[in-house]
């Protein structure tokens, strides 16, 4: 349920940074890397911060985005191993184990995508996205079916992307933002997403930071519940809003490193805890 | 440092950390004979159970009892009691905890009494056997019972008495018990009857008195011991977390085991993945609980069976819990 939803989260944050502008035909843009949270805490459906068991997620994953055209990018997001675990529940009265530590590790749900630029110069750019969330990841997982790696269902993301530069004295930033609605399936709410980020380049362009806002909204359609699951954990009607910054390091004239880091700051059914991230990229 | 190792184990790939579970609950000795209301000259017996600093069920412990008030329920060590008159008696179940901690549970029971006087008075019934007076007497021999009753618990005792004078004002008479069924009232030759099983019966007592046999009956129904008990418990769900948890509730025993009975005002999140419905003595794990059910209605009536190995005081707590995520989401206190 909350893992499930911090994919999509980690996804779209972890991998935003280089699509703002579409790129050119023959030129893509590639990412391997690590997304990691852990979690003692989680928001209630009520948004109050309650305990659970400790439980961590990590994932490993490929990230692509190919300029078929001049208008037309592939998008490809792939989580090729995917990390449930749960820390081993023990008493702290007597020492015993109520349960080990538990652990599945699987591939996760695919993304694929394609953005399409509506207008790609100007000192305002646009574009849409179309991305299917492919479940090839494992609904039920672990003991208990908890520890899954995907959710069984195929989404489609619609955005409409928007992004501008603009000047503070000699500084340049740049700014960017999307609205999209995820139309989900087998009983989930759709979802509103809302996504503005801005960021400036540093050190002869070297060093990028940035920050990042993103409100994911369930519009409570979904039929989707404990008891409707049908053996399904997912929980429905997830609601975030992250705030997030990153830093990437162009080390290489191809090449560099990033880092990420996320923060929630209100939540329903979804882990209360940071996300970390880090990856190689490359723009070939 | 906790979000130090949790900053370190996001970085570094996973962690192979432990939950600590705060799962320590004071050792509870627990009483779990539901009796009230015992009769007099009845025996039975008084059990209590021992959980530990976990809540663990220890099977076996050492427990002694005794008893406040001898005199009304005589009680030996391995809980064996028996009533000895009116009133009420404190017990008490003693036993040492892993620590070397004494600790101790009490019962008030109250003593009734086992027979139903009978307030009607037969007068003495003279049969002459035998018309050959030879005296003169100037006193009428009489027989009587003086202390009827008309119903006794079976399985207790009840001495009769008689009041007889013979024709010279004595009262010593060598007089002769019977019962009409030996299988409902057994009556010993001092008078002493036990009720034995439920039914009728009548006891004669008679006495030959120069050839004149004075007979007194005492017609009495035998009923069934049922000693008064405990036999359900109610209380309100409470929520202990974010999510919504409501609603009363009845434990009762049944014929065919314990029944868990929510109302019609029982209400639960349905957001939550894998909420289960447990019988607990711990409500911090449910390490040692009795699972009885994924929840799968969230509002209105309804109810669960329970087997019939699971005794109505053997749990003192009801979990609402997650279980795939260990959140606790609520509790109710089944009794005190």
């Amino acid at each position: 349920m909350k893992k499930y939803s911090y994919i999509i989260i980690g996804l779209l944050i972890f991998n935003s940074i280089q699509s703002q502008w579409i790129n050119e035909k023959g030129k893509g843009y590639y990412k391997i890397g690590g997304w990691s949270l852990l979690a003692d805490e989680h928001y209630t459906d009520q948004g109050i911060v309650d305990p659970n068991a400790t439980r961590g997620l990590f994932i490993s994953s490929f990230y692509g985005q190919y300029g078929l055209s001049k208008k037309i990018n592939l998008i490809a997001y792939i989580p090729f191993l995917v990390k449930n675990y749960q820390f081993a529940q023990v008493s702290k009265t007597n020492g015993k184990v109520y349960e080990p530590r538990q652990e599945y590790n699987g591939f996760g749900d695919i993304n694929l995508g394609v953005e399409y630029g509506l207008k790609t110069e100007g000192k305002w750019v646009f574009s849409t996205t179309l991305t299917l969330g492919v479940p090839t990841g494992k609904v039920q997982a672990g003991s208990d079916g908890s520890y899954q790696t995907g959710d069984g269902e195929l989404n489609q993301l619609v955005q409409l992307n928007v992004g501008s530069g603009f000047g503070i004295g000699k500084q340049n930033f740049y700014l960017k933002s999307y609205f999209g609605m995820n139309n989900r399936t087998q009983g989930f709410s759709d979802e509103i997403h809302s996504y503005v980020e801005t960021g400036t380049q540093l050190l002869k362009s070297k060093l990028l930071l940035l920050s990042r806002f993103h409100w994911i909204k369930p519009l409570y359609n979904g039929t989707l519940d404990a008891s409707s699951s049908n053996g399904n954990i997912f929980a429905n009607n997830v609601e975030s809003v992250i705030l997030g910054g990153e830093m990437a390091l162009n080390i290489g004239e191809k090449w560099g490193i990033s880092a990420t880091i996320t923060h929630p700051l209100f939540g329903r059914v979804i882990f209360k805890t940071q996300t970390f991230s880090g990856g190689i990229f490359f723009a070939l | 440092m906790k979000p130090l190792i949790f900053l370190l184990c996001s970085l570094f790939f996973s962690c192979s950390g432990i939950d600590l579970i705060d799962d320590y609950v004071p050792p509870t000795l627990r009483i779990t004979s539901t009796l009230e209301e015992v009769p007099v000259g009845s025996s039975f017996e008084i059990s209590a159970s021992y959980f530990n600093n976990v809540g663990d069920f220890i099977q076996g412990a050492s427990i002694q009892w005794t008893s406040l008030n001898p005199e009304i329920i005589s009680v030996e060590s391995d809980g064996n009691a028996s009533t000895k008159k009116e009133g009420t008696a404190e017990l008490v179940a003693q036993t040492v905890t892993e620590e070397g901690t004494q600790i101790e549970a009490r019962i008030r029971i109250t003593v009734i009494s086992n027979v139903i006087l009978d307030p009607d008075t037969e007068t003495t019934v003279p049969e002459t056997e035998d018309t050959e007076n030879t005296n003169t007497t100037t006193t009428t021999p009489t027989l009587d019972i003086t202390n009827r009753i008309s119903e006794i618990f079976e399985q207790t005792s009840y001495q009769i008495e008689v009041d007889y004078q013979d024709e010279n004002g004595n009262s010593t008479p060598e007089l002769n018990w019977t019962s009409s069924d030996d299988s409902i009232l057994e009556i010993d030759e001092n008078g002493v009857l036990t009720a034995i099983a439920s039914g009728v019966a009548t006891v004669t007592v008679s006495v030959l008195v120069s050839n004149t046999t004075l007979i007194a009956e005492n017609a009495i129904q035998v009923i069934a011991l049922v000693m008064e008990t405990v036999t359900s418990f109610s209380g309100n769900l409470e929520t202990k977390s974010g999510y919504t948890l409501q609603g009363s509730f009845t434990l009762s025993k049944t014929d065919e085991g314990l029944e868990l009975s929510l109302g019609e005002d029982y209400k639960a999140s349905s957001t939550l993945p894998g909420l289960y419905v447990y019988l607990s003595n711990n409500t911090n794990t449910t390490a040692q609980a009795y699972e009885i059910s994924a929840v799968s209605v969230f509002n209105g009536a309804y109810t669960y069976l329970l087997p019939a190995s699971i005794e109505l005081m053997d749990y003192q707590y009801l979990l609402y819990w997650c279980k795939p995520f260990n959140v606790k989401v609520g509790e109710a206190k089944i009794y005190d």
